[in-house]
Order: C-alpha cells, then sequence, then structure tokens
C-alpha cells in the first residue's frame, strides 16, 4: 500500500501522549454468552452457544461460511436478537438493550463508511450524534488520527482512499468511540493478501495497545491463528471448541477442528491403516510423519516443492496421507517407502461421533 | 476510416430521421412562427418580428397563466415530492402489508389523469360529493371547491399531487435500496436516533435522485394539465388556466397557432432555465458514488 509505516503502531514510535491510551482509564470488560440461539424463519443460525470472551483478549470467531459466526457476533452487538439465551457485558446482560447503549464498537465487513462525509466527519460521526464537545471533539480526532496514520486524509472523502486506508478509518471510528469492546466482522477479507498481513499486526498492536476486548470473525485459519488469544471455532452453528490456538492446533476436540485448521490440515485415517488396534480414525499432523528405514509401509503418490518444504502425498493402502518435510532432505529413490510418527503426536477420534478419544478436549 | 463514418451515420440515421421529424424541425419551426403571423384565410403569414411577444406582454390572461402556474407549481414540487419520500420511507422496511401499501401508493400513477380527475370530480362535486359529506357530517357549511375562484387553483393542485407523488415513490425506493444496511447500523451503534440517522445518512445520499425527481416535478408541473380539461377548463374567470392549458386554447381553439407558438417559446424557455438552474445549483451539494 502507498503509505503504510509498520512502524506507527510501534509505541516507541509515538509522542509520549499518546501511550496513555484513552481506555486504560475504564478496564475492558469480559463477555459472557450463555445458551445463545438464533432462528430465522428457515433456518437455524446459532443454537446453544456457550463461550467466555475474556478482558482485555482478542478472541476470534473462526469458521466456515455459514456456521453463524457472524450471527453472533451480530447478536452481541444488538442488530440481530437472540431466540433464547443471554449475553453478559461484565456480568450485566445486555441482550435486551439497543446497539447504541451496549457500550461496544464495531468494524464492519465493508467498513460501512458514510461517502458522503470526509474521513474526520466519518470519525467524528459518533461524537457529533452524541453531542461531544467541539474542542473535545478535536483533541480525540487529532489523537486517533495520529494514531492510525490519518492526519494527512482527514479532508479526503472514503472514495478517495485505498482499501486499506478505509480499513483504517473504520478502526478509526471504533477507536475514537473509546469504548472497551471492540467487533470486528471479517475486517481484512476485502484487502489483498500483502496488505492483510500488515493490517493483521497493525489490529492486534492496536488491540493490545488499548487492552481493547476484541472480538474478531474471520474464516480465514492463519487470521485465527495469527492474532488470536483465543479461538472460538464453530461449524454448523454449534461451538466445535474452544482454546488457544496451540490447544487447538495441538489437541483438536473433533476430526472438523482437526480438518479446519492446519495447511495442509490434519491426515485423518482409519487406525488399521497404521497399524493400530480398534475401530478408531487416527489423526497425524503432516509435520509429525516422516519417512524412516522402519513403520508402516506406504507408497509415494506426488510430491509438492514449496521452497523451504516439501508436501509429500503417499497411498497406506486405499488411505492417503500427506506429510512435509525440509525440502533439502530429498526424496528416497523408489516409490516403495515406510513412515514413522512422532509417538506423541497421534490423536485419536471416535469414528462415529468425531469426538477425540483418550484425552479431554481442551475448552 | 472513411467507411466506418459512413457506417456510424448510416447506423444513426434511423434515430435522427425519427428525432429530426418529430422534435428538431418542429422546434425550430416553432421558433419561426412565433416571429409571423397567423396565416387566415385571404391574408397569409407574413414576418412581424417582435409583435407577437409584444402581444404578449400585454396580454392579461398570459400573466393570470405564468402567475397561475407559478403558484400551481410551488404547492405541487415540493409537496409531491415530500409525499413521496415518506410514503417511500414507510414502505422501504419490513412491515405487515408492504406488498399491498405499495400497490395502493402506486395505483395512481397506473390511472390516466383523465381517470384521475373523474375520481377527484366526485369527491370535489358540492352537495354530494366526499368532501361536501365529510363537512356535512361536522355541520360545516357546504363549499364548492372548483366553483370558487379562490379554491380552484389549490383543488387541481392536489389532483396532480396525488398522481404524481404515487410515481416518485418508485425513485426514492431505488434510491433507498442502494443505501448498504450496514450504514445504517453503523449510525445506530453510535447512537443516532433515527431522525438523526435520515437526515444525515439517508437524506444526503439519495440527494442525486432528489434532484433528478426535482427536474421532472418542475416539468410536471408545466406539463399536467389534463385534468384542467375535465374539472374545470380553467375557469372559473381563468383562475385554473395554467400556461400550458392557455397555449392549447391559443393554438387549437382559437387557432392563433403563431401566438401559441410564441407561448409555446417561452414556456420551453422557462424550463430548460428552471432544470439548468437545478442541476447548476444543487449540483454541487450532490454526493455521487
Amino acid at each position: 500500500m502507498e503509505c503504510y509505516y509498520p512502524a506507527r503502531m510501534n509505541d516507541a514510535a509515538l509522542p509520549a501522549s499518546d501511550t496513555a491510551s484513552p481506555q486504560g482509564q475504564r478496564p475492558a470488560p469480559g463477555i459472557s454468552l450463555r445458551g445463545l440461539a438464533k432462528t430465522f424463519a428457515a433456518q437455524t443460525a446459532v443454537q446453544d452457544v456457550s463461550a467466555e470472551i475474556a478482558a482485555g483478549e482478542l478472541t476470534v470467531l473462526l469458521g466456515p461460511s455459514g456456521c453463524g459466526k457472524s450471527t453472533l457476533l451480530r447478536m452481541i452487538a444488538g442488530f440481530e436478537a437472540p431466540t433464547a439465551g443471554e449475553i453478559y457485558l461484565a456480568e450485566a446482560p445486555i441482550a435486551a438493550l439497543p446497539p447504541s447503549r451496549r457500550d461496544i464498537a464495531m468494524v464492519f465487513q465493508s467498513y460501512a463508511l458514510f461517502p458522503h462525509l470526509t474521513v474526520a466527519e466519518n470519525i467524528t460521526f459518533g461524537l457529533s450524534v452524541r453531542r461531544t464537545g467541539k474542542a473535545e471533539t478535536a483533541d480525540r480526532l487529532d489523537r486517533v488520527a495520529r494514531l492510525m496514520g490519518l492526519e494527512t486524509l482527514l479532508q479526503r472523502k472514503p472514495a478517495q482512499l485505498s482499501g486499506g486506508q478505509q480499513q483504517r478509518v473504520a478502526l478509526a471510528r471504533a477507536v475514537i468511540s473509546e469504548r472497551p469492546v471492540c467487533l470486528m466482522d471479517e475486517p481484512l477479507s476485502n484487502l489483498d493478501a500483502k496488505l492483510r498481513a500488515e493490517m493483521r499486526v497493525e489490529i492486534r498492536a492496536l488491540q493490545r495497545r488499548l487492552g481493547l476486548t476484541m472480538v474478531y470473525v474471520t474464516h480465514d485459519q492463519v487470521e485465527a491463528m495469527t492474532m488470536a488469544d483465543r479461538i472460538v471455532l464453530m461449524n454448523a452453528g454449534r461451538v466445535e471448541q474452544a482454546g488457544t490456538p496451540e490447544q487447538i492446533y495441538a489437541e483438536p476436540a473433533t476430526t472438523f477442528a482437526a480438518r479446519f485448521i492446519g495447511s495442509p490440515p490434519m491426515n485423518l485415517v482409519p487406525a488399521e491403516a497404521l497399524g493400530l488396534p480398534g475401530a478408531a480414525v487416527a489423526g497425524l499432523r503432516p509435520e509429525d510423519i516422516h519417512i524412516a528405514a522402519e513403520g508402516v509401509p506406504a507408497r509415494i503418490v506426488s510430491a509438492e516443492y514449496l521452497g523451504a518444504d516439501l508436501l509429500v502425498t503417499l497411498a497406506i493402502g486405499a488411505a492417503q496421507v500427506i506429510l512435509r518435510q525440509p525440502a533439502r532432505t530429498g526424496l528416497p529413490a523408489g516409490p516403495e517407502v515406510r513412515l514413522a510418527w512422532v509417538p506423541d503426536a497421534l490423536r485419536l477420534f471416535d469414528a462415529t461421533t468425531g469426538h477425540a478419544i483418550g484425552r479431554s478436549p481442551a475448552v | 476510416m472513411r467507411r466506418e463514418w459512413l457506417y456510424a451515420w448510416l447506423m444513426l440515421l434511423p434515430a435522427l430521421v425519427v428525432l429530426a421529424t418529430f422534435m428538431h424541425v418542429p422546434a425550430i419551426k416553432t421558433v419561426i412562427a412565433s416571429f409571423y403571423s397567423t396565416p387566415h384565410g385571404l391574408r397569409p403569414s407574413r414576418f412581424i418580428g417582435l409583435a407577437n411577444y409584444q402581444r404578449m406582454i400585454a396580454d392579461p390572461v398570459f400573466w393570470q397563466a405564468m402567475r397561475n402556474n407559478l403558484i400551481y407549481a410551488v404547492i405541487f414540487v415540493p409537496l409531491s415530492m415530500a409525499m413521496a419520500l415518506v410514503m417511500a420511507l414507510l414502505v422501504q422496511g419490513r412491515i405487515v402489508g408492504r406488498a399491498f401499501l405499495r400497490m395502493a401508493f402506486f395505483t395512481p400513477t397506473v390511472l390516466p389523469l383523465i381517470a384521475v380527475a373523474n375520481i377527484w370530480i366526485f369527491f370535489y362535486t358540492p352537495g354530494f360529493g366526499l368532501i361536501a359529506q365529510i363537512r356535512d357530517l361536522f355541520g360545516l357549511p357546504a363549499l364548492n371547491l372548483l366553483g370558487t375562484g379562490t379554491t380552484a387553483l389549490y383543488a387541481v393542485a392536489a389532483v396532480a399531487v396525488w398522481k404524481e407523488a404515487g410515481f416518485f415513490i418508485i425513485f426514492y425506493l431505488a434510491a433507498l435500496q442502494t443505501i448498504p444496511p450496514s450504514l445504517v447500523e453503523a449510525a445506530q451503534l453510535e447512537g443516532a436516533s433515527r431522525w438523526q440517522i435520515f437526515r444525515r445518512v439517508t437524506l444526503p445520499l439519495i440527494m442525486p435522485t432528489t434532484l433528478f425527481i426535482s427536474v421532472n416535478a418542475v416539468i410536471d408541473a408545466v406539463r399536467l394539465i389534463d385534468h384542467i380539461f375535465q374539472m374545470t377548463n380553467g375557469g372559473p374567470n381563468n383562475a385554473t388556466n395554467l400556461l400550458f392549458y392557455y397555449i392549447y386554447r391559443v393554438g387549437f381553439q382559437f387557432w392563433d397557432t403563431s401566438y401559441a407558438a410564441t407561448l409555446t417559446v417561452v414556456m420551453i424557455v422557462i424550463l430548460s432555465l428552471l432544470a439548468l438552474g437545478q442541476i447548476v445549483l444543487v449540483d454541487r451539494r450532490v454526493h455521487y458514488k
């Protein structure tokens, strides 16, 4: 992007007056979702969702499209009324309150900038409808504009900004409200890959700096893994698993979680294919398998060169697995090889329910 | 290169012929006719310069028609636009009976103005019309709205408002649907009231449509005279004589075609200036996407 400076979000790069975050005066509350459900006329979007969103943390609602994560976010914001359940903000029930009285800011997927207003007017829209004084408005605008690197763009209209700049204005509008909770609905989906990576870092830094409680909706597991303190993984309107990125990656609670996180995802094969007893499904991350002198016989089907890594597709009987190895290790001459794996890395799932066996799912 | 030009002109020719025959040539002939006298049996038409225009300036009926038309427009333009906007806002949301309401609002547009005039004659008829009956119910004295010089113009303006507001709704509905719901939600989240959302988000975003409708409404304020034929014939005592209606009377009842051409030229000049003024004046304050 034309004028992007990662250093902006660095505390060291900012004047001392800026580091006293406005949110510092008000500790960010946590959000508690209890038994939330939403049924539309035709279908159930969210059913029986309970989750804790810790104060001052970045919680990502992750899931494929149509899993109910956006509906959940809109219920927290107050744009959808839950069919059942309650939302607590710092122990106070808020499900019956209108959006404006929930003390929550939101960044929309489309940014929802007012096209007829300048950047400055967009950012101060909320202050002006709440009749904040002129001096205070100017003061806060100045502070937020510097924080977000928008000083030189304040008189432009949204149409004259790049996607990343628009995103930044949308963020600034949320920040200037000084509300301690910020909801984000797929905020990076309209940006190109490079900008997305930059904004990930920037949003995360902003959240940490201001101590915001942030709920971030995305279908992109990379965003979730890199940004989240905690991930709430959703599927078909339910919470599949909630935990830190490490927990969900290492200890997927279900086969869905195992397949959704990781690229390529966890290999899931019948346990007997790996020579294990029982009718379970065995799960192994690609990087936990390696070609060895001893082990399960397999045949190399194909190999995909990624520079640093090599993704090797292998057939074990009827099942297929992918392993990841450093590319410089190379492959043996023949197609017939033997596979071994890190014993600790093996996960077992119930073949019918898909739930993890043996270990309690980390929730 | 030559051939391409040839093809281009050939392609444009049919449209050009139609436009020229029915618009450009008559328009120019009208302007020319306004400088000539009206031919009569033995006296052929001859060049008389600005005599027709001088006659017009001295014509009290012309000035009366101009004044009537101004009042008619001042009532019709803002009222029909405001009603259209209010009705569009009413039926844009998810409300019970939305389809029925939309149809009800739009029905007057489908009806020919002549038919609309007939309906309103029933409303206005002294003695047994709807308005007379309602007034009777409250013990109010009888009133001949169309037959009284002071009320007739307002009575016919009301008919035009009723008819055209339903038409303008369509444009407002279309414009309202282009406003992303997230803009309204963002404003709600900031604590904006419904009035603030309307005033600061909705209204500015539908300004291009408002400008378009206002140009059309001004033209309609001159053009919509069908109901005058049915209801008042310009009376009583020229109280509802509008410019366009007067042109018709001069041209096709008195057969003073040159003078009618003169009046037409004046009408077109006024309309063009108004449209131009609106666009130049308002355009600067309109936000286009």
